[in-house]
């Protein structure tokens, strides 16, 4: 099943409050994760780190990565993008090409991506959005982001990046549209199930930690 | 005179496909027809189209909901060009695949006519301190216009006309 990790309610971008969101996910079958900044009850929470620097981007991970399920960085600076993946507390570079000509990954970004256990995000929404040639351009920025993370091994997460509940697809659909442009049935179901469960268990074990690698093991 | 149908070892195998739209808006036979096509045309051109053997079927403007045949072969595909409608005539939509079958009957029996719909209401309603106006409802859903310009110009932006909330929501939970 689809963990989408990059849903906006109406309490950051978005136009749905958080209970429509969850029933609409709920008929596609998917389980949604709220970005909001906001710690939504017993819904998967994030926050989405919106940073102009690589000092400031620090501080705000260092004050919200305890508070939330899972924290994303939103990327498409070059800087941004090089300060996310060189800090272990990011799960998720979110949209590294955003307004770029490039993917917004190198070789650089994909090692440490590798080496801290940061995921890099590919949306569905900009390739719904975009038309002609410019999605040409954006499928070539997503299979260059593919080639990298064959080679270098850092994980790749799809999500919807919806901000309304008409950009919410369901796995079938996303599936569907990751086939056709270039992901493997296996890397399908890595990005879209393996990768966001792997990030949330994360997650869970650094939270049952009493001290930095102390944690208390149920018997 | 008609030419013959194919002989039936040469008949390539179908999959029907039903699919509804999700949108704040209604929008003709004709209007679907022509997303669903193009946004194949788009992603896949011409040549991969020709061999989808892509048609859409019916469409029932009252529910929404319609079906189409392709060959088996290009189910993803097909599935794909349809998610990847984003909007039609300006409105954000979602051209929600609801499953597919081997034959009319059994995708008739199983995915089609079974959708609520939204019903029109007209009644204001206060939800986090602001006032909206519920335009339409189904089951748990409603769709709502708000009042403040935020909202609105966020709307706008979405190519969008009513904000989403549920019953609970309403209730204050």
């Amino acid at each position: 099943m689809f963990i989408d990790l990059h849903v906006h309610s109406l309490c950051s971008r978005g136009v749905d409050s958080p209970a429509r969101l969850l029933e609409e996910a709920r008929t596609l079958g998917v389980t949604p994760g709220l970005c909001d900044g906001i710690a939504h009850g017993d819904v998967l929470s994030g926050v989405e780190i919106e940073a102009e620097n690589k000092r400031k981007l620090t501080a705000a991970i260092r004050r919200s990565w305890q508070k939330f399920d899972y924290v994303l960085v939103h990327g498409g600076r070059a800087v941004i993008n090089r300060a996310a993946v060189s800090d272990p507390r990011v799960d998720i570079l979110a949209h590294p090409y955003l307004g770029r000509r490039d993917s917004g990954v190198d070789a650089v970004v994909a090692r440490q991506a590798a080496e801290n256990h940061v995921a890099i995000e590919v949306d569905l929404s900009t390739i719904i959005a975009s038309r002609g040639i410019a999605r040409v351009r954006h499928l070539q920025k997503v299979r260059r982001i593919l080639l990298l993370s064959r080679k270098y091994g850092f994980d790749v997460v799809v999500t919807s990046r919806a901000k309304n509940r008409y950009e919410l697809r369901s796995t079938r659909e996303a599936e569907a549209v990751l086939l056709s442009t270039g992901f493997t049935p296996e890397e399908v179901r890595r990005a879209l199930e393996v990768v966001p469960g792997k990030i949330l268990e994360k997650k869970r074990l650094t939270k049952s930690e009493i001290a930095q690698g102390v944690r208390r093991v149920e018997d | 005179m008609k030419i013959k149908a194919l002989p039936p070892a040469l008949r390539e195998r179908k999959r029907y496909i039903a699919f509804c739209v999700e949108s704040d808006c209604s929008f003709s036979r004709n209007e679907v027809v022509k997303a669903v096509v193009s946004s194949a045309l788009a992603m896949f051109g011409e040549a991969r189209v020709a061999e989808f053997n892509l048609f859409v079927l019916d469409f029932d403007e009252a529910g929404q909901e319609g079906f189409l045949v392709c060959s088996h072969r290009s189910v993803n595909e097909v599935i794909a060009s349809l998610s990847l409608v984003g909007e039609i005539s300006g409105e954000r939509v979602h051209l929600r695949s609801l499953g597919t079958s081997g034959t009319v009957k059994a995708l008739k029996r199983k995915f089609l006519n079974r959708r609520r719909h939204f019903i029109d209401s007209e009644r204001t309603v206060k939800f986090k301190g602001k006032e909206f106006v519920v335009v339409r409802e189904s089951g748990k859903k409603v769709d709502a216009l708000p009042r403040d310009e935020e909202l609105i110009e966020r709307l706008k932006l979405q190519k969008m006309r009513f904000i989403g909330v549920t019953k609970s929501d309403l209730r204050g939970e």
